[in-house]
C-alpha cells in the first residue's frame, strides 16, 4: 500500500500512509485511537475506498470494489465490533454472502463440507455449525468470523484489536491459532493497543500517527517504551500518573452481597479517597458485582452500606440519590447514547438544576456543561454535538463527567479505559487519582492488570463470584493475581 | 456453548411452544366453555374445523407475506388497503374482459392474475421507496395504505362493484363456500397451504432466504458479506405484495365484488398472527409453522366467540390480551433459555 489517503468529511484519516506485507508474517498496526489504524484496514479490505494511493496485491494492482471482492482475492477483516447475524447459526453465518448455491436453492451439503474445512482449522470441536451464533461465547464468536475469513482462499487477515473482550485463557487460544495460521503462509495484520501483545505475537510492526506511519521494523529490535513514544509522539515518562491522595473514613461497605447468580457472597469497604481494584476474569462477576450494588441486577442477600446507612435494595435513581455513580463497561451500548448530545449525556442523570417545573433552562445548562468539558479536558467542537463523533478517550471522559456531574462519592468504574488509546488512558488514570484526592471513594473494575497495578491503592481477585483477600497493591505480584483469577489458588 | 445435538432439533421446537401453549390454551379455554354450556358437539365437528380454517384464509395468505417481510426486519401496514384494491382490481379486469371476450373463463384468467400483479405492483413500490429514498419501511407503507385505499375508492367509483347480472363465473362461489364435498378443504384454503409450504421452503432452503433472516438480524453484516441488502429488500416487498395480492383474490371471490371497504384493519391482524406465531418484530426470527399457528389462534378465538353468543367486542379484548401474553411468554422462555 502506498500514498493511501482518505478524508471522511473535514477530517483527514489518512494522509498518505505506506505499509509492506510480507507473506506469512504477523505485521502489528499499532497507534492511538484516530491515529488511523482502523480506516487504513478498512481500506485494505475493500470497506471503505481511498482518496488516493494505490495497492498491489501478489504485484497485480488491487483496488476492491467491497469487502466481497476482497475476500475473493483473498483480504479479509475480522472487526473489532463484532459482525455476526446472532440468529443465523454458525453455518449460515460462516457463508453469508458466498452460498454455495444451484438456481437460487442452498446446496445443504456442499455448504456443509466448506464450513466443516473451516471450522477445523480453528481447533475448536465446541463450535458446531448448527448452533445459533447468539448462544456462543463472545470468544467463540470471533472465532466464527475468522471461520468465515477462511471459506475462501485467504492471504491477508486483519485483526482489529482482537482481544479486546477476550479472557486471558481465550487470548491464548486465538494466540496459537494465527501461529498456525503464519505457518500456513498467512499474513496477519494485528491491530491493538496492548503492546505486551504485539510483542508476543507479533513478527514486524508498524506505527501509524495522525493518519501518517511514523516508523516500524522488526518487533525485537524495539523496546516497549521505544513503540509508545513512537505512537504518542512524546515522550511518556510516566504511564500512570500518581495523584497524592489520602485514605479516610469508610463510605461503601458490602457485607455478604449476592446476587441472582453472581455475585455469590463479597464484602469489601471502601474509603473515602481509595482507589479500590478489583481484577478477575470475564464471567468472574465483577460487572454484575457493580450492577447489584447501583440497584440494576437483583439482591438475593446481603447487605449494602452506604455512609453507614443499610440499604441492601434500591433502584439506580436512589443509589445515584445516595451519591453512588456507575460507569458502564459498554459504552457505546449502554453508557452513553451516541446520537445524542454531549450536553444531554453529561447531564441526563442530573438535570435537576437545569429545571424548573419541569421546563429546561438549556441556558444555564449550556454554561454548566461547557465548564464541566473544560475541567475533563474533552476534545470536541461544540456540546451540542453527538457524543458518538468523539474518539474513544473522549467519550469516556464524558461518561466519568456524568458521575461527577451527579455528584457521586463512590465511582463504580467498569473498565473505564476499555477501548481508549495510550495517552488518553493517562489522562484517565490522572482524572481518576485526582477524584480520589477530593476524597471521593473509586471501585476500580479491570481486565488489564498493569493499570490495577499501577492505578490503585488496594487490590482484590474476584473468582467465580466471590473475592479474594484485600491487599494493598504494591504487595501482591501478576502471577498471584492470575493463579487467584483462573482459579488455581484458592482463597 | 457446548451442547449435545438433540437438545438442538429440542430447541427448533421449543421455539414453537410459545404459539403451540397458546393455541392449546384457547381450545382448552372453549372446550371447558363448552363442556359445561353445552354443544360440545358442535364445536368439535369436521363441519366446524372446515368453517373454522375457511374464516381466516385471506388472513393467512396475507400472513405469508408479512412473514417475509418482518423476518427481514421490515413491517408492511400497508395490507389492507391493498386487498381492497386488488378487489377492485380484479373486478374492474373482469367486467373489462368479459365484455371484450363474453367468457366468463377467459375473463376469469385475465383478471385474477391482474389481480395478484396489482398487489406485486405495489409490494415493488414500497420495496422500491423504502431502499432508494431510505425511508423507514413503518413510513413507506403508511404511505402505500392510505394511497391503495384512495385508489380503490376512485376506481371503484366510490361504489361496491358487484358482478353484471349472470355473469359471476362458478368458481367464485366454490371459494366463498366453507369446506368442499371432494377436497375437505374450500380451494381458498389450500392455495393458502400450497403458498404456506412454499414460502417455508423458500426461507429454509434458498439463498433468498437465507438472507431475508440475515438482514433481519444485522443489517450491517450483510452487507458487509456481500448480501445485496437492497435488491434483496425489494424482492422481498414484492414477493409479499404478490401474497397480498392472492389474498386480495380470494377476498375478491369471498365478497363477490370490488369492495373498497374490505380488509379494513386486517394488516394489524395479519401482523398480530406473525408476533404470536413466535417472529420478532425486530427481525430475523419467525417460522411459516408458527405463523399458521398463531393465524389458527386467532381462528378459534374468532370461531370460538361466535358460538358463544359473545359480543365480538370481547373477542377484540381478548385478542389484545393475548398478543402481549404471548409475547410476553415467550420472551420469558427465552431468558430462561439463555
Amino acid at each position: 500500500m502506498t500514498g493511501i489517503a482518505k478524508r471522511f468529511g473535514s477530517t483527514q484519516a489518512l494522509r498518505g500512509v505506506a505499509l509492506e506485507l510480507r507473506p506469512g508474517e504477523v505485521h502489528a498496526l499499532v497507534g492511538e485511537n484516530g491515529a488511523g489504524k482502523s480506516t487504513l484496514m478498512k481500506v485494505l479490505s475493500g470497506a471503505v475506498r481511498a482518496d488516493a494511493g494505490a495497492m498491489t496485491l501478489d504485484d497485480r494492482p488491487y483496488a476492491p470494489s467491497g469487502p466481497l471482492e476482497a475476500r475473493r482475492r483473498g483480504v479479509a477483516m475480522i472487526y473489532q465490533e463484532l459482525t455476526l447475524a446472532p440468529h443465523l447459526s454458525v453455518e449460515a453465518n460462516v457463508c453469508l454472502g458466498l452460498e454455495a448455491r444451484r438456481f437460487g436453492f442452498l446446496r445443504g451439503a456442499e455448504n456443509r463440507r466448506r464450513v466443516a474445512e473451516a471450522l477445523a482449522v480453528l481447533e475448536h470441536p465446541e463450535i458446531r455449525p448448527e448452533e445459533r451464533v447468539s448462544r456462543l461465547s463472545p470468544a467463540a464468536q470471533q472465532l466464527v468470523e475468522v471461520a468465515r475469513a477462511l471459506l475462501l482462499d485467504v492471504r491477508v487477515l486483519v485483526l482489529d484489536e482482537p482481544t479486546s473482550s477476550l479472557t486471558q485463557e481465550d487470548a491464548r487460544r486465538l494466540f496459537a491459532l494465527v501461529r498456525r495460521l503464519r505457518e500456513r503462509g498467512v499474513t496477519v495484520v494485528y491491530i491493538s493497543h496492548f503492546l505486551e501483545e504485539v510483542q508476543e505475537i507479533a513478527d514486524r510492526f508498524t506505527v501509524l500517527r495522525d493518519g501518517q506511519s511514523v516508523g516500524g521494523g522488526n518487533v525485537g529490535d524495539f523496546s516497549r517504551d521505544h513503540i509508545i513514544e513512537l505512537m504518542v509522539g512524546r515522550s511518556l515518562t510516566e504511564q500512570f500518573p500518581h495523584v497524592p491522595h489520602t485514605i479516610g473514613a469508610p463510605l461503601l461497605e458490602l457485607r455478604d452481597l449476592a446476587g441472582v447468580e453472581l455475585p455469590r457472597g463479597v464484602s469489601l469497604t471502601l474509603h473515602r479517597g481509595e482507589i479500590l481494584g478489583l481484577a478477575g476474569i470475564v464471567g468472574a462477576g465483577r460487572t454484575e458485582l457493580l450492577r447489584a450494588v447501583f440497584g440494576l441486577d437483583p439482591v438475593r442477600r446481603g447487605e449494602v452500606i452506604v455512609n453507614a446507612l443499610s440499604s441492601p435494595r434500591a433502584t439506580p435513581r436512589q443509589r445515584i440519590a445516595q451519591g453512588i455513580g456507575l460507569l458502564s463497561e459498554d459504552r457505546k451500548g449502554e453508557g452513553l447514547a451516541l446520537s445524542q448530545s454531549i450536553a444531554d449525556n453529561l447531564t441526563y442523570s442530573r438535570l435537576g438544576p437545569y429545571g424548573r417545573f419541569g421546563w429546561l433552562s438549556l441556558r444555564r445548562r449550556a454554561a454548566a456543561v461547557s465548564d464541566w468539558l473544560e475541567r475533563l479536558r474533552v476534545r470536541c467542537r461544540d456540546p451540542e454535538q453527538a457524543v458518538g463523533e468523539l474518539s474513544g478517550g473522549n467519550q469516556q471522559k464524558v461518561a466519568l463527567g456524568r458521575l461527577l456531574h451527579q455528584g457521586a462519592d463512590v465511582l463504580l468504574l467498569d473498565e473505564p479505559t476499555r477501548g481508549v488509546d495510550v495517552g488518553s488512558k493517562a489522562e484517565i488514570y490522572r482524572l481518576i487519582g485526582g477524584l480520589a484526592a477530593q476524597g471521593k471513594a473509586v471501585l476500580f473494575v479491570s481486565s488489564y492488570l498493569p493499570e490495577l497495578l499501577g492505578v490503585c491503592d488496594r487490590l482484590a481477585v474476584l473468582a467465580r463470584g466471590r473475592l479474594s483477600p484485600v491487599r494493598p497493591a504494591a504487595e501482591w505480584a501478576p502471577e498471584q493475581v492470575m493463579a487467584y483469577a483462573t482459579g488455581s489458588a484458592e482463597f | 456453548m457446548t451442547s449435545d445435538p438433540k437438545s438442538l432439533a429440542g430447541r427448533r421446537w421449543f421455539a414453537l411452544s410459545g404459539p403451540v401453549i397458546g393455541l392449546a390454551g384457547v381450545l382448552a379455554l372453549f372446550l371447558v366453555l363448552f363442556a359445561i354450556r353445552g354443544g360440545l358437539g358442535r364445536f368439535v365437528s369436521a363441519a366446524n374445523l372446515q368453517i373454522l380454517v375457511h374464516g381466516e384464509r385471506v388472513t393467512a395468505l396475507a400472513a405469508l407475506g408479512a412473514l417475509l417481510v418482518i423476518v427481514s426486519g421490515g413491517i408492511d401496514l400497508s395490507i389492507g388497503s391493498v386487498v381492497a384494491l386488488v378487489t377492485v382490481a380484479t373486478m374492474l379486469v373482469y367486467i373489462w374482459a368479459l365484455g371484450v371476450t363474453g367468457s366468463k373463463a377467459m375473463a376469469s384468467l385475465a383478471a385474477v392474475p391482474a389481480g395478484i400483479g396489482v398487489g406485486g405492483l405495489c409490494g415493488l413500490t414500497n420495496g422500491v421507496l423504502i431502499t432508494r429514498l431510505r425511508v423507514a419501511p413503518f413510513v413507506v407503507t403508511l404511505g402505500m395504505y392510505s394511497a391503495a385505499h384512495g385508489l380503490a375508492i376512485w376506481l371503484a367509483g366510490g361504489v361496491i362493484l358487484n358482478f353484471p347480472v349472470n355473469a359471476q363465473p362458478g368458481w367464485v362461489d366454490t371459494f366463498a363456500t366453507a369446506g368442499s364435498d371432494y377436497t375437505f378443504f374450500d380451494p381458498g384454503v389450500w392455495v393458502a397451504l400450497a403458498l404456506a409450504g412454499t414460502v417455508a421452503v423458500l426461507l429454509r432452503y434458498t439463498v433468498l432466504g437465507r438472507y431475508c433472516y440475515a438482514i433481519g438480524s444485522n443489517e450491517a453484516t450483510a452487507r458487509l458479506c456481500g448480501v445485496p441488502v437492497e435488491r434483496t429488500r425489494v424482492v422481498i416487498y414484492t414477493l409479499a405484495g404478490l401474497l397480498t395480492g392472492v389474498a386480495g383474490v380470494v377476498m375478491f371471490a369471498k365478497m363477490k365484488a370490488g369492495d373498497h371497504t374490505a380488509g379494513k384493519g386486517l394488516e394489524l391482524t395479519v401482523i398480530a398472527a406473525v408476533v404470536i406465531g413466535g417472529a420478532s418484530l425486530s427481525g430475523g426470527q419467525g417460522t411459516v409453522l408458527g405463523t399458521l399457528l398463531g393465524v389458527l389462534i386467532l381462528a378459534v378465538l374468532d370461531n370460538g366467540v361466535s358460538y358463544c353468543n359473545v359480543p365480538v367486542e370481547v373477542q377484540y379484548i381478548v385478542i389484545g390480551v393475548i398478543i402481549v401474553a404471548n409475547t410476553a411468554l415467550s420472551q420469558w422462555q427465552r431468558r430462561r433459555a439463555e
